[in-house]
Order: C-alpha cells, then sequence, then structure tokens
C-alpha cells in the first residue's frame, strides 16, 4: 500500500513522517525547496495580529493581547475559508489542542537534526527583525528562538561591520521606535562591539554561518562574547550563527555569555533560518523509513477507483510509480505548485479549480484580474488555491470531492494569505497531518 | 515666520524641461530656484522610452520636430558621452504589410538626411535570412527589414545631471515641495514667486522671484490656474512595459492593431516595450496602467517577436505626455512640438511664462530657447552654453577597468559607475572608499553610490531609489534590497527606526502599483516572496500604504 507524498515542504515533510511513522510505505518526492525554505526562523500557527483583516481592532503587540485560544476562535470564526475552519468548524478548543500536538510532533522529528521547535503556543515570544521591527511568533527555530524581548530590561546588538542586510546601528534604531510605540521605553539598546574570529566576517551572511559552523571558529567566538550578556540582556546577533550546528553552537554563546543569546528574524536573500530548516526536514526524512525521490512530478494520472494512481517522476533516473494513494503538498507559484504561465493561473498536475478566499472562482484566468489596488490590501490572488473538505479532498467546483484518494496539504490549499495572516506554517503542519491520515484510512 | 528665498527665476517642475531650463539660467549666471513636488524627473521623463530618438515617426507631418530632434540629440551625445547608447532598430516588413519595402526605404532615404545630425547611421535594407541571423527573436514571417540607427539614455539620470549642474552653478534645487501658491504683486497681477511645502517636513517656505517658469508638464494647467491662467493640453497617457532582462539584442519595430507603431528596445539591462499613447482626463497624481493597455502592447509586439509572451514583464511604467492641444485629430497625429507662454503677454498674469510640450531627444533646445525668453525680460544677455558645456561626469572619458582595480569593485558595478557618473565616478567612491558592498544585485548598485546620491546629489526617499539608482526596479523589485538601501539611508539622513520602516513600506507600495497590472508568468511567484519578505518584515501592516 504504497502512499506517495508529492512536495518537500514543512506540509509535505509533515505528512511524509507521519505515514512513515503509521508503518506506511511512503514515497516522498522532493523538487526543488519552496516556501518553507525561505521562512525568518518563525514558525507560526496564529501569530496574527498584525494587518490580519478579521483582528482590526488592533494587533496583539499595540494593544489588544490576544491569548492563542482567542486568536484561533476568531479566525475560526472570521474566516471560515481558512483551511483551519475547515478542519475543526468553529471548535477553537480543538484546533488549539491539534496545534498543541502538532507542534510537539514536529519538534521531535526535528530534534534529532538540530532544529527542534522553541517557545510554546500558549506564551509566544516577541522577537526582533533585522530591519529594527517587532514580531509575535508562536514557535521558534533555534536560531531566533530565546530572543524574547518582552522580558529582558535591555537589548545588545551585536555589531558585525560589513556583512550584508545586517547594521546593528540599524537595527537598534528601529528597535528603539518600535518599542517606544509599544510603550516599552524602559528597555534599554545598545550596540555591543565583538572581536569576531579572524576570517569568520564576510559580506555573505552564508559565507559566515559556514565558516561558525567549524569548532574552533565557534570557541572563539564564544570566547568573544564572555560575559557580554545576563543581568536582563539579551544579546542579539546577526542570523549567521552556523548552518549545520545552530542548535549547538547558540548554546555555547549562552553559556559564555551569561545569558541568552539569539539571531533577529532575517528575510531572503540574508535569512538562513528556511536553510536549515529545509535540511533539518530532509535529514528526519533521510532517517525515517520514508523513500525520498529527489525530482519533479511530471504527470499524475488517476484512473477508476479500484486501479493505482500512476506517477511520473522526472528525477535524476526517470520513474513510473502505482500508488494507493497522493498526498500533493506542491505550495503556490514559487514552488510550481500553481502556475501562471501564459497568462492564465492553474493547478497543472490535476487541472484542480482554484478558488480565492472570497469563494470566487480564480483559474484560468490572468492573474492581474485577481489583484487589487494597495499592497497591503486583500489580493485575492494571493489566498488562490484549491478548496478541500474536512478530509484534505480537493473539490470540484460542485463542491463533490474531485478525487477520492488525492488529499492536499499546505499552501497548495487556498482561502488564506499566509504572508499577511502568518499561518502559513500552522497551515502546512496541521493540514499535512490530516492529509496524512486522510491517505492512511483509504490506502488500508 | 515663514523662510523666505529670493531668486531671479523659480522654476516649477523638476523633469527635464525644468532642469534643463534650470542648467540653462544657471550657465548663465542667472540665479535660480527649482521646485519639484516629487523627485527629479518622476513624471513624464521617467516614462518616456528614454530614447534621444528623431522621431522617424514625425518625419510626414513634423519635420521640424525631426530636425529639433536630431540635432539635439547630437548635442546630448556631446555633453553626457558617457550616459549614451546606441540602439540599432530593426523594421520588418511582412507580407500583409499595406506599405511594401520600397515605399518604406523612400522614407528611410529620407530620415537619413537626419540621421548625420545625431551621429547616427544611415538605414541598410537586410534579407530575410540576414535579418534573422542578426535577430533571432524575430518572426520568421518577415519578407525582408532595415535596419536604422537611434540613441538612447538614462533619462531620470539625464534630469538629475541637470539639476546637479545647476546646483554646481549656484542654482538651489528643492524636492518633494509643492507650489501651494503663486505670489501676486501687491495690488497688481505680477506673480512674483509661490509658497511651497515640503511633503516630507511639512513645513513652509516661500520664494521671491522676479520670474516664475512653469515647467511642470502635463500638471502645468494646473500651476497655471494658481495665477487664474488657463491653456489647454492635449494630455496622452502613455504606457512601457519593462521586461526583466533583454528580450532582444536590437531595437525591433512593431505595429499596433490600430497600425500605430511600437517598438521593443534594449535598454540598460531590461528590454523595454511600448508605448501606447491615449487621451488621458484621470487624475494626474494617479496614472495607472491598465490590464488592457498591457494587452495592447503585447498583442503589438507578438506579431514581431512570436515568443514574447514567454517573457517576464518586471513591471510598468506610466505617464502622460504634456502635448499641445489639437483638436479632431488621433492622438498620434498631435504635434510634437513645444510651445513658450508669455502670460504677461498672451495673458494676464505678467512674471509667469510655461513651456509645455516637446519631446526628450529636444530638451536641450527647448530649454535653451525659454530662457533665451527669460534672460530677454532679465536683461541677461550671456547666451546659451548648453550645447557644449558638459553635463557633470561627460568632461572626460572614464576607464571602468581602472576603476575597478582601484576600488576593488567587479567589471559590472565599475561598467555601470562609469555610465552614470561618468569622470566624476571616482568621486563616488572616493567619498566612501569601505562601501563597496553590493546592496542591489539586479544591477550592481554599490552602497557608495547610494551613500554619494544622499550626501551630494539631494535623494531624500527610499521610493525614489527605483527611479534615481534604478535599486529595486529588476526583478526582485526591491524585495533583496529594500530593507538594505534603508539601513544605509537611515545612516546618512538620520531617519529614525519609524521613519526607516515607513520608507520600506513606501518602496514596497510603489512597486506594487508599478507590477500589478502587468502580473503574469514568474513575476507572479517573485511577488509571492515579495509579499512573504515585506509583510514578514514589517510587524504592523498599517505602516503599509
Amino acid at each position: 500500500m504504497t502512499i506517495a507524498v508529492v512536495g518537500a515542504g514543512l506540509a509535505g515533510t509533515a505528512a511524509t513522517l507521519a505515514l512513515a511513522e503509521a508503518g506506511a510505505d511512503v514515497v516522498q518526492i522532493a523538487g526543488p525547496p519552496g516556501a518553507s525554505a525561505l521562512g525568518s526562523g518563525a514558525f507560526d500557527i496564529a501569530a496574527v495580529s498584525p494587518g490580519v483583516p478579521w483582528l482590526a481592532a488592533r494587533d496583539a503587540l499595540r494593544g489588544v493581547q490576544l491569548s492563542a485560544l482567542d486568536r484561533l476562535a476568531l479566525l475560526l470564526r472570521e474566516a471560515p475559508s481558512h483551511p483551519y475552519a475547515r478542519l475543526f468548524g468553529s471548535d477553537a478548543a480543538a484546533a488549539a489542542r491539534a496545534a498543541r500536538a502538532g507542534a510537539l510532533q514536529l519538534a521531535r522529528w526535528l530534534a534529532p537534526h538540530g532544529a527542534a521547535l522553541h517557545g510554546s503556543f500558549e506564551s509566544g515570544e516577541l522577537l526582533a527583525c533585522s530591519p529594527g521591527t517587532l514580531r509575535p511568533v508562536d514557535f521558534a527555530t533555534p536560531g531566533p528562538a530565546g530572543g524574547d524581548l518582552a522580558a529582558c530590561d535591555e537589548i545588545g546588538l551585536l555589531d558585525a561591520p560589513g556583512l550584508a542586510g545586517y547594521d546593528a546601528r540599524f537595527t537598534a534604531r528601529g528597535l528603539t521606535a518600535e518599542l517606544a510605540a509599544l510603550g516599552l521605553a524602559q528597555k534599554r539598546v545598545r550596540v555591543v562591539p565583538v572581536a569576531w574570529p579572524e576570517g569568520v566576517l564576510d559580506e555573505q551572511p552564508a559565507r559566515v554561518a559556514a565558516r561558525l559552523d567549524a569548532q574552533a571558529a565557534g570557541d572563539a567566538l564564544a570566547r568573544a562574547l564572555r560575559g557580554l550578556g545576563g543581568a536582563g540582556r539579551v544579546l542579539l546577533a546577526p542570523p549567521v550563527l552556523g548552518i549545520a550546528r545552530t542548535e549547538a553552537l547558540v548554546a555555547r554563546l549562552r553559556e559564555a555569555a551569561g545569558g541568552p543569546v539569539a539571531e533577529v528574524l532575517s528575510f531572503p536573500p540574508h535569512a538562513l533560518a528556511g536553510y536549515r530548516f529545509e535540511r533539518a526536514l530532509r535529514a528526519a526524512v533521510a532517517a525515517s523509513r520514508a523513500r525520498l525521490i529527489a525530482g519533479r512530478l511530471r504527470t499524475l494520472r488517476l484512473p477508476r477507483a479500484s486501479d493505482p494512481c500512476e506517477l511520473e517522476v522526472d528525477g535524476a533516473l526517470p520513474e513510473k510509480l502505482a500508488v494507493r494513494a497522493v498526498v500533493l503538498a506542491t505550495g503556490r507559484f514559487a514552488s510550481g505548485g500553481l502556475s501562471a504561465n501564459g497568462g492564465e493561473v492553474r493547478e497543472p498536475l490535476l487541472g484542480l479549480a482554484l478558488h480565492d478566499a472570497d469563494g470566487r472562482r480564480i483559474d484560468g484566468i490572468p492573474p492581474h484580474r485577481s489583484v487589487r489596488k494597495g499592497y497591503a490590501t486583500w489580493q485575492p490572488l494571493y489566498t488562490a488555491g484549491v478548496r478541500v473538505d474536512a478530509r484534505m479532498r480537493p473539490l470540484a467546483p460542485n463542491g463533490e470531492p474531485a478525487f477520492e484518494r488525492v488529499f492536499c496539504a499546505g499552501e497548495l490549499i487556498g482561502g488564506f494569505d499566509p504572508a499577511r495572516e502568518r499561518t502559513g506554517m500552522g497551515v502546512a503542519l496541521l493540514t499535512g497531518l490530516a492529509a496524512a491520515a486522510s491517505a492512511l484510512e483509504v490506502a488500508r | 515666520m515663514t523662510r523666505v528665498l529670493r531668486t531671479q527665476v523659480l522654476v516649477i517642475g523638476g523633469g527635464i524641461n525644468g532642469t534643463g531650463a534650470a542648467r540653462d539660467l544657471a550657465l548663465r549666471g542667472v540665479s535660480c530656484v527649482l521646485v519639484e513636488k516629487k523627485e527629479l524627473g518622476s513624471g513624464t521623463t521617467w516614462a518616456s522610452s528614454g530614447m534621444i530618438h528623431g522621431g522617424l515617426r514625425y518625419l510626414q507631418k513634423d519635420p521640424e520636430v525631426t530636425r529639433h530632434s536630431c540635432v539635439d540629440s547630437g548635442a546630448i551625445q556631446r555633453i553626457a558621452p558617457h550616459l549614451v547608447f546606441r540602439i540599432p532598430f530593426l523594421m520588418p516588413v511582412f507580407p500583409e504589410d499595406p506599405i511594401g519595402p520600397e515605399i518604406v526605404e523612400i522614407g528611410l532615404e529620407m530620415y537619413d538626411q537626419f540621421v548625420p545630425l545625431k551621429n547616427g547611421r544611415p538605414h541598410t535594407r537586410l534579407t530575410r535570412e540576414q535579418a534573422l541571423a542578426l535577430e533571432p527573436a524575430l518572426s520568421p514571417r518577415i519578407d525582408c527589414a532595415f535596419t536604422l540607427d537611434e540613441w538612447g539614455i538614462d533619462a531620470a539620470r539625464l534630469c538629475a545631471l541637470n539639476a546637479l549642474d545647476a546646483v554646481g552653478h549656484g542654482a538651489q534645487v528643492f524636492t518633494h515641495a509643492e507650489v501651494t501658491e503663486l505670489y501676486r504683486e501687491p495690488g497688481g497681477a505680477r506673480v512674483i514667486g509661490a509658497r511651497v511645502r515640503d511633503r516630507v517636513r511639512g513645513d513652509e517656505f516661500a520664494i521671491e522671484a522676479a520670474l516664475v517658469l512653469n515647467a511642470a508638464g502635463p500638471w502645468g494647467p494646473e500651476v497655471a490656474e494658481l495665477a487664474r491662467e488657463k491653456f489647454k493640453l492635449r494630455p496622452g497617457k502613455g504606457v512601457h512595459l519593462v521586461f526583466e532582462r533583454r528580450v532582444s539584442n536590437l531595437a525591433i519595430y512593431a505595429r499596433g492593431v490600430d497600425g500605430r507603431d511600437m517598438f521593443t528596445f534594449p535598454h540598460e539591462q531590461n528590454s523595454m516595450a511600448g508605448t501606447t499613447d491615449d487621451d488621458y482626463y484621470g487624475d494626474l497624481d494617479k496614472i495607472e496602467t491598465r490590464e488592457d493597455e498591457v494587452a495592447y502592447v503585447l498583442e503589438a509586439m507578438e506579431r514581431s517577436i512570436p515568443r514574447i509572451r514567454e517573457h517576464r514583464v518586471a513591471h510598468a511604467i506610466q505617464g502622460v505626455r504634456p502635448t499641445l492641444y489639437g483638436f479632431g485629430a488621433y492622438e498620434d497625429e498631435l504635434s510634437r512640438d513645444y510651445r513658450i507662454i508669455d502670460h504677461g503677454a498672451e495673458g494676464a498674469a505678467p512674471g509667469l511664462f510655461t513651456i509645455t510640450g516637446g519631446k526628450l531627444a529636444a530638451y536641450r533646445l527647448m530649454a535653451e530657447d525659454v530662457a533665451n525668453r527669460l534672460c530677454a525680460q532679465l536683461g541677461v544677455t550671456v547666451a546659451s552654453s548648453t550645447a557644449t558645456l558638459p553635463l557633470p561626469g561627460g568632461e572626460t572619458p572614464v576607464d571602468p577597468a581602472a576603476l575597478s582595480r582601484r576600488f576593488g569593485i567587479g567589471a559590472a558595478a565599475a561598467l555601470r559607475l562609469g555610465f552614470r557618473h561618468g569622470a566624476r565616478a571616482t568621486r563616488v567612491l572616493e567619498a566612501a572608499p569601505a562601501a563597496t558592498r553590493t546592496v542591489c544585485a539586479c544591477e550592481p548598485v554599490l552602497e557608495a553610490e547610494l551613500r554619494y546620491a544622499a550626501r551630494s546629489e539631494g535623494l531624500r526617499k527610499l521610493a525614489d531609489c527605483p527611479l534615481r539608482l534604478r535599486l529595486g526596479s529588476g526583478a526582485c523589485q526591491g524585495a533583496s534590497c529594500a530593507a538594505f538601501a534603508a539601513q544605509v539611508l537611515a545612516d546618512e539622513l538620520d531617519w529614525d527606526g519609524a521613519r526607516a520602516v515607513r520608507e520600506v513600506g513606501e518602496l514596497a507600495a510603489a512597486r506594487w502599483h508599478d507590477v500589478a497590472p502587468a502580473l503574469s508568468g514568474s513575476q507572479v511567484a517573485q511577488m509571492e516572496l515579495h509579499r512573504a519578505v515585506f509583510f514578514g518584515m514589517i510587524g504592523a501592516l498599517e505602516v503599509l500604504p
């Protein structure tokens, strides 16, 4: 009873690992990295609130502080097309339970590979971004984790002259303004000079990070930070604290500094957190009993219900597979799950019907017809995706499941805007797990 | 108390006409203040094709325009040799074309007579095979093709150079400075100055001037209205599509479904395609490209370049031409000539002049003409020297290889600096020799150039960088460089954190405005990333316009 998972981002990998753990014979088809590999290091279930239309009553940062349960309840009530609403109806408590359990499970899978999730869904953390802005997050990956600014008295930004995309003075200036806007001006922000180990600093963050993976360089940096932290001070570093061994390096630095050390959240092209995350996902699959094929799914044929699904993969070796069920976690535009070629928006593999968060059909029309004026306004195009039922089966335009043995996960599912709403990681995780459970049922 | 500046001439409008006039006046020793309500060249100039061509199109109806343009194109090449680039054109002839190659060639022979004025080469006639070998992007359906020779320029940089040279000769230039009122002589009709609001700082100041020149392009009638003067334009909206990279080696003529001449042409790192020309009566401050305009341009291009739709349109640019008024003619048939209005002689507002209409290629000639008129009133007898005195950087040739060696910068970055700054490229790097980091990778914009623009060239806003420096105007539309550039500008311009974040938001929104109407293909994925980056970066989305 082979099950194929198409996609190797968080959604596809969560499905793969869940299936492998359940004893299924699972094969993951891993194309090029998608959205999961571009993350900032934040891991949000529903960290919202900035800018989310249904939380227009101001965000958690600037006024109303909402508990995790409140946030989910609001989301389920105000956004009926959101994948969470498909999964949990209006039951916020169930959603919170599933989110907590899912995060624990993911943390367990990733911990051996140096990418455990930190934080808790209930408490959350207030983290700094490299441009000097602040973000509440539900969980964080090891680099930025532990940099919670809510509790500290002083923020020390490690200086790293010449590094692209990071400027301690600039970040300090921004944080000062953000903290003042929050009424937290009593927190001191300062730039801390650091004697970086010889030959480590470079213009390219990735190069610095790779150099810091070496034990000697890491030790030298730890020596340079000795005694700089502690006493209510959080030390914030540029996002370069190793690639393969970040968790261990951060632990050493904390010990040496005598207090919290964490990276600022960073964004492409200077972000490494997503790359580390992607790396850990792949390592977890490699350590599981799942089989991995690196390549792109060329065709997916679904004959009669009794016959297997046929897949053709373009990889190092072209391969044909026959499976009982398929989990599609191919993402949206950046990872090719949706295409906009020829001026038309489509789901290229099966031609699945696409809808936006208003329920409007969005496939087969040029993308520019589904955008609106105003950057920060809600953009239908970027909520487009497949509609699913509670079992994650894609729906045909008539509202009936289009296929019995295909299940969708992650951003391929439409009805929400991952960039604006900050539920992308949570959706990937929870729909990935749900799709795996459904696939297991039909495959049995 | 309101700050008052006193000057001989107040120029309103920082497009090519305003900056050109300011330079001409400043070089004659006339004191001059220029105010621009947005950024230099951000109106019509930015939206132009950036070609300083003669306008083959105008040859039939307006040979004087063609002649002016060719003469002045030659002058621009002399004074800004570093900033111009040759654009060889291919004009394909299709079997179904109503005008056969023989007739086309007669027209080109006429045009050849003007071509030496702008250092162009005469046309040649190519067989189908020759043309396809020369330009593989061309449609194989052609009968034959002609070559002709034009020149391109970075129009926004040309504006900036004119403004900089004016400043170098004593003028003052204020950007983001909007005229809110024209002052009249107490008890009289004479226009004697203006009240100006700084849109960045929010404060006001006053300028007293002997003469006021309205060079506000399509906004000209609005400015004149402040003195209760009326004149009419036939504003024509034009849209260009900007491809993420070059789609052809040569510029290629195309024909719109309505028979209009259009073209796809290489421009710096990109190719551009256009343009449209439609009567425009909308809000001049909210000009938007429409989907059907994008479709019209691509439809026209497809006949000449069959695979044009496979290329990625990064964004559109749009502007409105201040075309002279004409009744009953199609947009394309309207004169591209210019006009100088003396509102004292022709109206009831002595002291106010308007310059309007014209072509980018003839900007210098227009500036000289209007400066002559103003100088006559001021009693200044110094002649114009703008045709011979080089623009900043045009004094001596620049050696990019030497720049690259001396400052340790990449060859592409050195070429770019040489192109934009000419002989003054060394100054840019000497001012910040450690700032050799690349801020924007789409085109290698160095930190040093960004610092120099803020420190020495009057750059005030991050959102002006795509125009000023081409930063953030490539495929990524600022996603990779906005935060980095904001760091540099915050340092130079002493922005606090909140201001820097606001600037980043404004840039993101401005890029979306230009991208959204043409959004297609892989640019859809690019903008997906763009949104993830900016929304992730900026905690509170209310900052975003």
